[in-house]
């Protein structure tokens, strides 16, 4: 495969990178908008309400009342001018963001091969972009936020995006669903788009808890509010969670103790990340993880795992780490030969020809030759320790 | 690439820009209206002057939007736009989902697994020399700090390294000093590269560091060249020769030795060896395996979607991968032998084999060749010699 075609392979994996700082502007350009359209307009016809009472008001108070209305604009004017330019705030970061990004990737194309000082460096940058997406994943926030700056790559990772999530998380742990609630609200397209039951879930986990504190007023009107009108879909859930209200929370009934069950928090917690990553075109495994397994298999072989046989170089040779990770991958899939100097760790072809001593163990040329010259022509095989001279050694013709 | 064509044509930034400025703007003037109108309205004291202060601001507040919302649509198209070209990008296709079900994640999910990772992933931050980062990560991940000898190891490294970068060579000799006889025993020449440095840098200085002394170099090469007389006697006398250009020495045919990249080539060496004597690998094995993997992945993809129905595990139940994985020279680790005449893959139990004529074959095929007997003499199918199977050794690559 040819350099140029194997870079388009790894922009391929790389279509997060684009597409979540463009979800996220989406996301902040329609704050901006609803600012613009509904609130200033929710302002104006307030304030126009407010002028026609001016207008027939007694002579006696309309300084007042002109002063009221005029100093309650300027300040609503000075929220919205605020807010507003917090959401524009954000939407400049996340175009700039996909400027960066998209520049990152025209740095690969741009590599002119995968031997080159440039491709390592970007090759450096990408695996510090998988370590702080993983760090960022298992909530080791200082450790990912410290890497990102040290690296300058704070606009390649997603570091606000999963610190929402995790406030997210931590409050659903805290059994509080309105983070989660709002989330959904603020990301009600998305989730329409995959189908989410999440609101729905969320919804009913808050009347379980209504009915488990035996709070049953609260929960009816709960029920009503927020679970029938749902009953187009959800049909069969809220027809149980309605019969809910006839059991308590040490009920025996499989059916309904289940809904009593705390893991359906955690289920919660799953199901969130899941939607989350989901809808922002992020894999739900993180990237080390998937990475990590393909190249551990691709690399894995069976001598590998055979003392005589392994190479201080080959990561899956360190029984501690690499083998243990790689212990139930498959082995990779080679077809033709291909030797590799058990001395220097070169590859040996016409350049460096595969050399055999009388006792059978093959080196190449150069480290031969060069072991040779630094010991008055004596070899000695570092394998077995058995000397030989120089003019022993004969071609192995084996590739 | 055609996306950042598409990103800078839709010229983005500006009309984001536009619409903030637009929209800030246009409130502004709102409140600068109203600003008016409260100074009009404290300035009389009639009411009827109130009145007709707060009258057109019915108008004046409503008067900005259309300008906002207009600059919030040019923002609008221009992102849909973009945002089409991006889905229509055939490489991002596959999307999310391939990456999360190309593999199967159970080969890795074990608690005891992901601990190791962990380990792995603080090692490839120490081996990089980010040993803050390293620490931080084993405290957020409560993992108790074990790996701190690797960590002052590595901190040797990066001093030594450090002070390479700054043309400085004495903490390096005194490690290399330290380390001779192991370095000695691995047939290194690390300690012959870096006296040797050490040489040329005293002859010809280094360019806004150093000036160079042939007197100190001489002195310094007759005590500290003696021990590596025998092995490296042609490039002693090659040195000692350059030593006569001193000063013109980028006339001379010994120019090459002011070459400035002598310097990175021994701080290279000095993390191989130095790793080596750890018996860790040159290169972070984190690296070299997510580099293999994300190159791999494609491939892996492209695979998974043809066998849909087989996962990851089936493979490895399998105990191969079903494709080859192409892989760079220095990603080889083992030798592969694939016997050219019946192309099966060496073992120990078919090992290659080879004949009086140099030729190699697995040992099933020189059975095969000599009719099924070891002593039956046959032509290697390679070239016009003879011989029998009898005659050929076993070869270990
Ligand atoms: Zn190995
Ligand atoms: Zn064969
Ligand atoms: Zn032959």
């Amino acid at each position: 495969m040819s350099d140029s075609k194997k870079f388009e392979g790894l922009v391929g994996l790389e279509q997060a990178l684009v597409k979540v700082p463009l979800e996220q502007f989406k996301r902040a350009f329609k704050v901006s908008q609803k600012h613009v359209e509904k609130e200033w307009a929710v302002l104006a016809s307030s304030a126009a309400d407010h002028l026609a009472k001016i207008e027939k008001a007694d002579a006696s108070t309309v300084r007042d009342d002109a002063l009221k209305l005029i100093d309650g604009l300027s300040a609503r004017f000075g929220a919205l001018k605020k807010k507003l330019q917090e959401s524009k705030e954000e939407e400049a970061l996340y175009i700039k963001r996909s400027r960066i990004r998209l520049q990152h990737l025209d740095d690969l194309l741009n590599v002119p091969s995968q031997d080159s000082p440039a491709f390592t460096r970007w090759s450096k940058t990408q695996l510090d972009r998988v370590l702080v997406d993983y760090m960022l994943r298992e909530g080791c926030f200082e450790t990912a936020k410290g890497m990102a700056a040290e690296a300058g790559i704070q606009d390649l990772v997603d570091i606000e995006l999963f610190s929402q999530s995790k406030m997210i998380e931590d409050a659903l742990k805290r059994r509080s669903c309105a983070e989660c609630l709002q989330w959904c609200k603020e990301n009600s397209s998305g989730l329409k788009k995959i189908k989410s039951n999440l609101e729905f879930n969320l919804r009913l986990q808050e009347y379980v808890e209504l009915v488990r504190s035996q709070n049953l007023t609260a929960a009816i009107t709960y029920l009503k509010k927020h679970l029938t009108p749902c009953a187009d879909v959800h049909l069969k859930e809220v027809q149980v969670a309605a019969a809910l209200l006839a059991f308590e929370p040490s009920t025996l009934c499989v059916r309904y103790k289940s809904l009593f069950d705390p893991s359906r928090w955690d289920q919660l917690v799953t199901q969130f990340r899941a939607n989350n990553c989901t809808i922002n075109n992020l894999t739900t495994q993180p990237m080390l993880i998937t990475s990590l397994q393909a190249g551990m298999a691709a690399l894995k072989t069976p001598m590998c795992y055979q003392p005589d046989a392994q190479n201080v170089h080959c990561p899956i040779c360190d029984g501690k780490v690499y083998g243990i990770l790689a212990e139930k991958l498959p082995n990779a899939h080679h077809v033709n030969s291909c030797l590799v100097c058990r001395i220097t760790g070169d590859i040996m072809n016409e350049d460096n020809l595969p050399m055999a001593l009388p006792n059978g163990y093959v080196y190449s040329q150069k480290a031969l030759e060069d072991m040779a010259a630094r010991n008055d022509g004596i070899l000695t095989c570092p394998r077995t320790g058995t000397q030989f001279h120089v003019s022993q050694m004969r071609k192995a013709f084996a590739i | 690439m055609e996306l950042l064509n598409e990103f800078d044509k839709s010229q983005l930034p500006a009309k984001q820009t536009r619409s903030l400025n637009t929209s800030i703007a246009e409130i502004d003037a709102i409140m600068a209206q109203l600003a008016q109108a409260r100074d009009a309205v404290t300035m009389s004291d009639k009411p009827a002057d109130a009145r007709a202060a707060v009258k057109p601001l019915a108008a004046i507040l409503r008067r900005g939007q259309s300008a906002a919302l207009d600059s919030h649509k040019d923002l609008h198209v221009g992102v849909s736009k973009f945002g089409k070209s991006v889905d229509k990008d055939k490489r991002f296709k596959s999307g999310a989902n391939a990456l999360d079900e190309c593999w199967d994640p159970r080969a890795l999910q074990s608690d005891d697994k992901l601990v190791v990772l962990k380990h792995a992933v603080i090692a490839h931050l120490i081996r990089e020399g980010r040993f803050e980062l390293a620490h931080l990560f084993a405290r957020e991940s409560q993992l108790d700090q074990s790996d701190t000898a690797l960590s002052t190891q590595f901190q040797d490294m990066f001093t030594i390294q450090a002070a390479i970068k700054s043309f400085n060579l004495d903490p390096a000799i005194a490690w290399v000093r330290t380390n001779a006889a192991a370095l000695t025993a691995s047939a290194s020449s690390l300690e012959f590269a870096v006296i040797r440095l050490q040489f040329l840098k005293l002859l010809f200085g280094v360019e806004g560091v150093c000036q160079g002394d042939r007197a100190a170099a001489i002195k310094f090469a007759q005590v500290h060249f003696e021990p590596f007389k025998e092995r490296h006697m042609k490039e002693i006398s090659r040195l000692m020769c350059s030593s006569v250009f001193s000063t013109k020495i980028k006339d001379s045919p010994y120019k090459d030795l002011t070459s400035i990249t002598a310097w990175s080539d021994l701080s290279h060496a000095f993390t191989r060896e130095f790793c080596l004597l750890l018996h860790l690998p040159a290169e972070s094995p984190l690296h070299t395996c997510v580099s293999v993997g994300v190159n791999a992945l494609p491939t892996i993809i492209k695979m998974s979607s043809i066998m849909k129905e087989q996962s990851g595990l089936e493979w490895s139940s399998q105990g191969e991968l079903p494709v080859e994985i192409p892989l760079l020279d220095r990603q080889r680790f083992h030798s592969v032998f694939a016997c050219p005449v019946s192309k099966e893959l060496g073992t120990k139990e078919n090992p290659p084999m080879m004949m009086v004529c140099g030729h190699v074959v697995c040992k099933e095929s020189l059975l095969r060749l000599g009719k099924g007997s070891m002593s039956s003499k046959f032509k290697c199918p390679y070239c016009p010699s003879e011989g029998k199977g009898e005659q050929a050794i076993m070869v270990h690559f």
